[in-house]
């Protein structure tokens, strides 16, 4: 329990800073890097664990940051930590950890323009639009986050 | 690193995304705009992405109008004729309805205007 207290306040931190970074990008896209510390909790302690770290991130970075935007962040935290934990036993170790992160990324990007579709009203063709594009955002930044937190959890490991 | 499952599956993603891309290239309308005037004037420009209905007021009263799946149509109109309404659903690059009792016209462009020609 603290252990896991410890990554949800690590995983909070992380959003909150990565939302803050000056550094040129599209407004809505970024790396995820929260994802990071889902994957540590999923793999070191289980689904459970990952979907519970990544919806209590997503609650305090929407409390501490942007609160409507919790519209968008929880169900997308909430999909894509349960496919990863799904994938994860279903594959049964076959996937490393950057395919888990590149689909959670996946997962958590389709989930958002779900929500954006019902949401913002946006009709099929533009959804259709952007389907495409969210998914190679998704598996750049599941990569570039799978490979973080495969170093991550060998260090934590020793 | 990569084992041979995690590269099926971002092959996969990479296929997917890439057909969609493609899709949607094909059935690229090139219109994201509807315009609408009276008398000449422009009085309201709107994406076509967001379904919504609005109106305009034209010499004889409020022409209805409604925006949905990337197409646009007149819903009512104060005219007598009603040949706006009939017009039905356009989404081509330069399709217009007009009215021409209420002075309204309903106008497509948008996505660069990349056309190489038009003709009636």
């Amino acid at each position: 329990m603290v252990r896991l207290s410890l990554l949800v306040s690590l995983a909070t931190v992380l959003s909150i800073l990565e939302n803050q970074l000056p550094i040129p990008r599209p407004l809505w896209l970024k790396l995820g890097l929260a994802n990071v510390i889902t994957l540590v909790a999923l793999i070191m302690y289980g689904t459970r664990a990952a979907v519970l770290v990544a919806c209590m991130r997503a609650l305090l970075a929407g409390i501490f940051g942007a609160l409507p935007m919790l519209i968008f962040s929880f169900p997308a935290a909430v999909v894509s930590s349960l496919s990863m934990g799904i994938l994860h036993q279903a594959s049964g170790r076959r996937l490393s950890v950057i395919g888990l992160s590149v689909s959670g990324a996946v997962a958590h990007n389709l989930t958002q323009l779900l929500v954006a579709y019902f949401v913002l009203s946006l009709n099929r063709s533009s959804v259709m639009a952007l389907a495409p594009i969210l998914i190679l955002a998704a598996v750049a930044a599941g990569l570039v986050t799978g490979l973080m937190a495969r170093y991550l959890i060998r260090h934590l490991a020793r | 690193m990569l084992t041979r499952y995690d590269i099926l599956l971002i092959a996969g993603f990479l296929i997917a995304a890439l057909v969609g891309l493609g899709v949607v290239k094909y059935r690229a309308d090139e219109t994201d705009t509807v315009v609408v005037q009276v008398d000449g004037a422009e009085v309201i420009r709107l994406p076509l992405a967001v379904d919504r209905r609005f109106s305009v007021d034209g010499r004889l009263g409020r022409t209805d109008m409604e925006i949905k799946d990337g197409r646009v149509r007149v819903l009512n109109s104060p005219c007598r004729r009603k040949t706006c309404v009939h017009a039905g659903w356009i989404y081509k690059p330069y399709q217009t309805i007009i009215c021409m009792p209420n002075r309204v016209v309903i106008r497509l462009t948008g996505g660069g205007d990349k056309l190489d020609g038009i003709t009636g």
